[in-house]
């Protein structure tokens, strides 16, 4: 196990370093921040002391381990446009991202699972056909039109939820959050729906082909041997046995959320990284920009080593000795 | 003439292909509108009500028509009109033709390198294949919107950067298939036979193994053109793709998307349902070529 988590813990920090090397590449080799920062009238000793200042003089490789180390301290200088530690602006609006895919994990399993369950009762059925039908659906619908066709319906023509912003928040233990107040429930809702979407695709398919799997298995018809009804058995069996690839899958799907709640956030103008980076992108703020790219790739590569760690203790099978 | 021996059986059946795919009316569906968006876009100024770009065209006193209402002049609006008074109609055909051809160069520049490069990986094997399956693994870890949105924030906006963007993250796509068929067709007894007579490694891939690895490829290329259309579609209407010069579906979705609060649906609503019905398509026939092509699940 610890030789596992060894190698995974290698391969994340690998994985890091190749995208922090490329963000250097991309972000500080091509274009020259100096002529950006620089008024058009100043002399070329000017020009030679900022060079000077900001390490622009030193050959690229001294440039990268000067690059890497501020990464380690977390330092990716001032944003432009907000004036303040580019790292902090990012970790202030990440929890506003956080609880969107936490919402958006929570509705896909809640719906997802039991629509599941219900398609692979009885696979082929009418009912089946259609929900597999509308999980195609909810894997090709880009989800910013998704986005637009929930706040035309449930804010413009029926008035029920807001559609900007995140609603008052509430504070439990010192967390604070939207999800602690209504009128913070009542904006969440539609964005957190809209994220759902597609990882509710996802738990729909797998649930469905994992209860097809798992009715004709043995324990299942022994327990339908011994008289249990068949509700019992799903509750009681087979969802035990579903559970495994679900939690892998709704981990791993986490990870992509927080990357897919760019498009989610800058619709329901949701104060979140995502609608951040599309603004700091706009208007060229490369410090802004680096700090969400290694903050955002980190996080993946935490979740994903999570995922498979979690993975290896619930199934034996895939332990590695 | 000894070639004639080492020849790979030639694809078999795709008359067979054809034929079975006509038997699924979803997918035929899906060809006849995907052909119909084609001839729409080639001759777009044929269908158009005016040059959407025209500036002289159109005039702000017809802004914002409902579908149907007649502007100023009498001319009839079927979609209505936008926040310039530009005809909606005109303006998504010429949408529809940027967003496919943005689509279909990034697809087709990402086949060209994703099967070199898968290609060159299955017959060299050693380090060139663990290095461009090392770049496949990583890409395919960080969500490709992700990977886009980056490059666009290096790059800037614009029509080739939007097509490079798309093309960074598909190659990818093309290389694991590529690569994955060919492994098996390399390991088959024509190819054994071509590399004892001798011929060279390019004459191999290319007249031997990659026709075989063609079927795969085309269900992949058709998915990967809605996923290009997609990707364009979401990276515009988030303003960091294609310039507002060369307003794509996105874009126009977009630009409706700041009126569609006060009630004027149909700027945005109709771009989208274009968007929508140009994937969907493209999504019945690859779904059909899948079944069709795939040898695991052919049936009967």
């Amino acid at each position: 196990m610890g030789a596992y988590l060894l190698k995974r813990l290698l391969e994340g920090a690998i994985v890091l370093a190749v995208v922090s090397l490329l963000v250097f590449v991309g972000v500080y080799a091509i274009g020259d921040p100096v002529s950006l920062l620089l008024s058009p009238d100043a002399n070329a000793e000017t020009e030679a002391a900022l060079r000077r200042s900001m390490g622009l003089d030193l050959p690229l490789w001294q440039q990268y381990a000067v690059f890497v180390g501020n990464l380690f301290q977390g330092e990716f200088g001032q944003s432009f446009t907000f004036r303040q530690d580019a790292m902090d602006v990012i970790l202030i609006r990440l929890p506003a991202t956080l609880e969107l895919a936490f919402a958006a994990i929570v509705l896909a399993v809640a719906i997802g699972v039991p629509l599941g369950l219900i398609a692979g009762a009885r696979p082929y059925s009418g009912v089946d056909r259609g929900l597999v039908t509308a999980s195609i659906l909810g894997f090709s619908m880009p989800t910013f039109m998704v986005g637009l066709a929930l706040i035309l319906v449930f804010s413009v023509w029926l008035g029920w939820l807001p559609s900007t912003g995140r609603g008052e928040v509430g504070t439990v233990l010192g967390l604070s959050s939207s999800l602690f107040t209504l009128d913070g429930l009542r904006h969440v809702l539609l964005p957190a729906l809209n994220l759902a979407l597609f990882p509710m695709a996802f738990v729909i398919r797998l649930t469905r082909s994992g209860m097809i799997e798992a009715m004709d298995l043995d324990f299942v018809r022994f327990a339908r041997a011994q008289g249990h009804p068949d509700g019992w058995i799903i509750r009681n069996h087979v969802l035990k046995y579903i559970a495994i690839p679900i939690v892998t899958v709704v981990g791993m799907q986490f990870g992509l959320l927080i990357a897919f709640a760019v498009v989610t956030e800058s619709i329901f103008a949701w104060p979140g990284v995502g609608r951040l980076i599309i603004e700091a992108i706009q208007r060229l703020d490369r410090p802004l920009v680096v700090a969400y790219i290694m903050v955002v790739v980190t996080l993946f590569v935490v979740i994903n080593i999570a995922v498979d760690l979690v993975y290896a203790l619930l199934d034996p099978r895939v332990r590695p000795r | 003439m000894t070639d004639a021996v080492a020849v790979a059986p030639p694809p078999r059946g795709m008359r067979r292909v054809l034929r079975d795919f006509g038997r699924a009316p979803g997918a035929v569906l899906g060809a006849v509108v995907f052909a119909a968006i084609v001839v729409l876009c080639v001759f777009a100024p044929v269908f158009v009500i005016h040059d959407p770009y025209d500036l002289s065209a159109f005039s702000i006193m017809d802004a914002r028509l409902a579908p149907g209402e007649r502007d100023f002049a009498g001319v009839a609006h079927p979609l209505g009109t936008d926040e310039q008074g530009r005809d909606l109609w005109s303006a998504i055909v010429y949408g529809l033709r940027i967003s496919l051809i943005v689509a279909a160069v990034a697809s087709a520049v990402s086949f060209v390198i994703g099967t070199a490069l898968g290609l060159i990986a299955a017959y060299r094997r050693g380090w060139v294949d663990a290095l461009v399956m090392r770049v496949v693994d990583i890409q395919l870890a960080i969500p490709s919107i992700l990977v886009a949105l980056v490059l666009l924030a290096v790059l800037g906006r614009g029509v080739d950067k939007t097509i490079i963007a798309l093309v960074t993250v598909q190659w990818v796509y093309f290389a694991r298939t590529v690569r994955a068929s060919a492994l098996v067709e390399m390991e088959k007894e024509y190819v054994q036979a071509a590399k004892l007579m001798g011929f060279s490694g390019l004459r191999i891939l290319m007249r031997h193994v990659l026709p075989n690895c063609l079927p795969p490829l085309t269900v992949v290329a058709t998915v990967e053109v809605a996923h290009a259309i997609t990707l364009e579609a979401t990276l515009s209407f988030l303003g960091v793709g294609l310039p507002v010069t060369e307003p794509s579906l996105g874009r126009l979705v977009y630009n409706g998307f700041q009126f569609m609060l006060n009630g004027f649906w149909w700027i945005s609503v109709f771009p989208a349902l274009a968007l929508l019905v140009l994937v969907f398509s493209i999504n019945l026939v690859s779904d059909r070529l899948r079944d069709l092509l795939n040898p695991r699940r052919r049936r009967g």
